[in-house]
């Protein structure tokens, strides 16, 4: 298995009028092909700021001050290495939704209320498979030509729509060809086209277990209810197939069996698709049901990094342990809570960020910031009383 | 057919409405004593010695609901009264203002609306850039300027110091002769259209001249409000999870402001152009009467200050229909805008 993320000392800053946010400090993570890593932590601790940070939808205030952001582009078998950091906005724009996607925690939010619900499913295969929707017209329409049965001015319509495609298949959108995309009777290939990708939505709809997809596609966003509304996220996210899914509390809003069934969904789609995902949620239960990896954040930091078996058995951090003391078990009647709180990102405490609130806390802790280490076979923590 | 049937019942709203407004109205008349009101009749000094029979003439010394009814039943006649001011009956009055002001309003509401919605998206896209500074300066002043002080200045600029440039009144002396001669047909009575489709192009241009400054004034004054309207509905737009979504889609940012913001940013922008057309259309006093453009804003500040009481109560009538048609044309548009909002 080869490498599919790399994410190499990532710092994000937010420059607000309270001061300097360092939202991210130094994160670095891997995720290999077809692997699930999970991302958990408290609120406010970074978790969305990586996920926007690798998609580079970072908007000012915020901005990503370094680090490297390795993506596996792997054609045909033949690895290619890129730094998405590095890379042009508008090449992100080709792998954005293309290559990497992203569903994100409100459903209802992240869909557009004046939309239906197959035109914003369209438009992800509008965006990115136009050659292959203008293949697939081509091929239609010349089976439509075929037809004996045509009258003559279809025969023209007809035509004219297969120079259209051609010209578009032959070379890139040239400026002609958008100018003449505008004028009327010679646009038809664009409902074509969009009629096809609607079609491929439907599809996409059935794939995700939407009952009646045919009719789904033509609903408004704010008719479905929040379990389906989360499925045509997805299918948003996942319609050009891409390698890396990033999931971003997709289950936090929904009903405990609706978040049952978008998880099956997950780790069913993740199956087929071959797609290895980035799963945040701050619910370390169903970390543990999805993902085979698990990386604790704490205040912009990665504290630990482990398989699931081993993090759950053997958590060495301060404050994983106190993390999972503090989840409910049965038998267990009083719960710990860490004490103090989430530190003020403005001003991180000095050192280790957990120092203030960490048990075992030296005076080493205070000053000099732990690098994270392999303490096991898969398990590697950031604190000074593991490692070396 | 649910459309429809809701279309009837907001315009049976219309009824109710202007029973109201003309109730109000006569409580106001009330107010005044019928000697007061009979002053409005008087012409010479002969008949303000006899003021007992001019108000037994008119009948002002009834009971205000007796006159309230005998009103009604005249505007149920198609009979709204005489207009002094304007020296014509009411309703004729009426049709021969009215041209002036659509065309005044048929200028400036789509280039204030355009301006408006351009400005307020691009200081919203550009935010805390120059360019956003610059329009919101505009926007502030545009709304603080007194309209009589905007247009008397581009007057004395464009009609004073350039002499004549852009001159007040609806046409020239020599366009208006024509216009008002036998070989030239009047399909709408609006100026620049009328010249048009009698293929007179100095007409159409000159009318166009006339039309410049007061369009110039409104456009300046009323495209702020549109324009701060856009700027923060656009701004809560951007601010959405949709627009997360569709960048992390992979659109360019053309299609993220173009397609998805604005479409929604639009939704409250409608309303308020929809209040803006009304206002337009229900004659914009101050503007016809310092350029002198004979529209219903001349005529209804003419009859306010004459006590022209018929042409008043028409103004009233008029606007009333105004407001509920304008109402009824934005709850429709904004159906179409916003798809969460069900008529019926």
């Amino acid at each position: 298995m080869s490498e599919l993320l790399n994410v190499q000392d990532l710092k994000t800053n937010f420059y607000t009028y309270e001061g300097v946010v360092k939202a991210l400090d130094e994160v670095s993570f891997k995720i290999e092909e077809g692997d699930t890593l999970g991302l958990v932590g408290e609120t406010g601790c970074g978790k969305s700021v990586t996920s926007l940070s690798i998609m580079r939808l970072i908007f000012p205030p915020g901005k990503i001050e370094s680090g490297k952001v390795i993506f596996n582009l792997k054609n045909n078998s033949k690895s290619r290495y890129v730094d998405l950091l590095k890379q042009t906005e508008h090449w992100m724009q080709m792998i954005r939704g293309n290559e990497i996607s992203m569903i994100f925690q409100e459903p209802s939010s992240a869909l557009n209320p004046v939309y239906t619900v197959g035109e914003q499913i369209a438009e992800s295969f509008l965006l990115h498979q136009k050659r292959q929707l203008y293949q697939e017209a081509a091929s239609k329409i010349d089976k439509e030509l075929t037809k004996k049965r045509n009258f003559f001015i279809q025969r023209i319509t007809l035509s004219i729509e297969k120079k259209m495609c051609q010209l578009a298949l032959k070379e890139k959108e040239t400026f002609i060809f958008k100018f003449l995309s505008h004028i009327p009777l010679l646009n038809m290939h664009l409902h074509r086209i969009k009629k096809i990708a609607l079609d491929k939505s439907v599809v996409l709809l059935r794939m995700m277990g939407v009952p009646n997809p045919e009719g789904v596609v033509y609903r408004y966003p704010h008719e479905l209810s929040g379990g389906m509304q989360q499925r045509v996220v997805i299918a948003i996210a996942l319609a050009c197939h891409p390698k890396l899914l990033i999931a971003d509390e997709p289950t936090s809003n929904l009903d405990v069996t609706i978040q049952a069934q978008i998880l099956d969904l997950i780790k069913e789609l993740k199956k087929t698709m071959k797609a290895s995902v980035l799963f945040i949620s701050h619910d370390l239960g169903v970390i543990a049901e999805v993902c085979r990896w698990v990386a604790v954040m704490y205040a912009g930091c990665i504290c630990e990094l482990a398989t699931v078996e081993e993090l759950f058995e053997n958590p060495l951090h301060p404050y994983t342990r106190a993390l999972l003391r503090s989840i409910p078990r049965p038998g267990i009647k009083n719960l710990e809570s860490i004490e103090g709180n989430v530190p003020n990102l403005v001003n991180p405490p000095s050192g280790c960020r957990f120092h203030p609130r960490c048990p075992k806390a030296k005076e080493k802790c205070t000053r000099v910031k732990p690098k994270i280490k392999k303490v096991g076979k898969d398990h590697f923590v950031a604190c000074h009383f593991y490692g070396d | 057919m649910k459309m429809t049937n809701y279309i009837i019942r907001r315009l049976l709203l219309i009824i109710p409405v202007l029973i109201g407004v003309s109730i109000i109205i006569f409580i106001i008349l009330s107010l005044f004593s019928p000697e007061q009101r009979a002053a409005v009749f008087v012409t010479d000094v002969k008949q303000l010695r006899n003021i007992q029979s001019v108000i037994k003439k008119h009948g002002l010394d009834a009971p205000i609901y007796v006159q309230y009814f005998r009103w009604i039943v005249e505007v149920l006649h198609g009979n709204l009264g005489w207009s002094k001011t304007a020296e014509r009956p009411v309703l004729d009055a009426f049709f021969y203002f009215l041209p002036n002001t659509i065309e005044l309003g048929l200028f400036s509401a789509p280039l204030i609306i355009l301006i408006g919605i351009y400005l307020g998206e691009t200081s919203a896209v550009y935010r805390d850039k120059p360019i956003d500074h610059l329009s919101r300066i505009f926007a502030i002043v545009g709304w603080s300027l007194p309209s009589f002080w905007l247009g008397l200045m581009l007057l004395m600029i464009f009609y004073g110091y350039f002499s004549g440039l852009l001159p007040p009144e609806a046409l020239g002396v020599q366009a208006s002769l024509v216009v008002k001669s036998g070989n030239f047909v009047r399909f709408t009575r609006i100026n620049t259209i009328d010249a048009l489709l009698n293929r007179r192009w100095w007409i159409f241009l000159d009318a166009l001249r006339h039309l410049i400054l007061p369009v110039i004034t409104l456009t300046i004054i009323d495209c702020a409000m549109v324009m701060r309207i856009m700027r923060s509905s656009m701004l809560e737009a951007m601010g959405k999870g949709y627009i997360i979504t569709a960048r992390a889609k992979g659109a360019d940012e053309r299609t993220v402001i173009k397609k998805h913001a604005r479409r929604n940013a639009m939704i409250p922008v409608v309303t308020v152009s929809g209040y803006l057309f009304a206002m337009l259309m229900s004659g914009v006093v101050i503007t016809e009467t310092i350029f002198d453009r004979k529209g219903l804003g001349w005529w209804w500040a003419r009859a306010a200050i004459q006590l022209d009481i018929p042409a008043v109560l028409g103004a009233v009538l008029f606007n009333g229909i105004l407001f509920v048609l304008t109402n009824l044309i934005v709850d429709l548009l904004y159906a179409y805008f916003d798809p969460r909002v069900r008529l019926g």
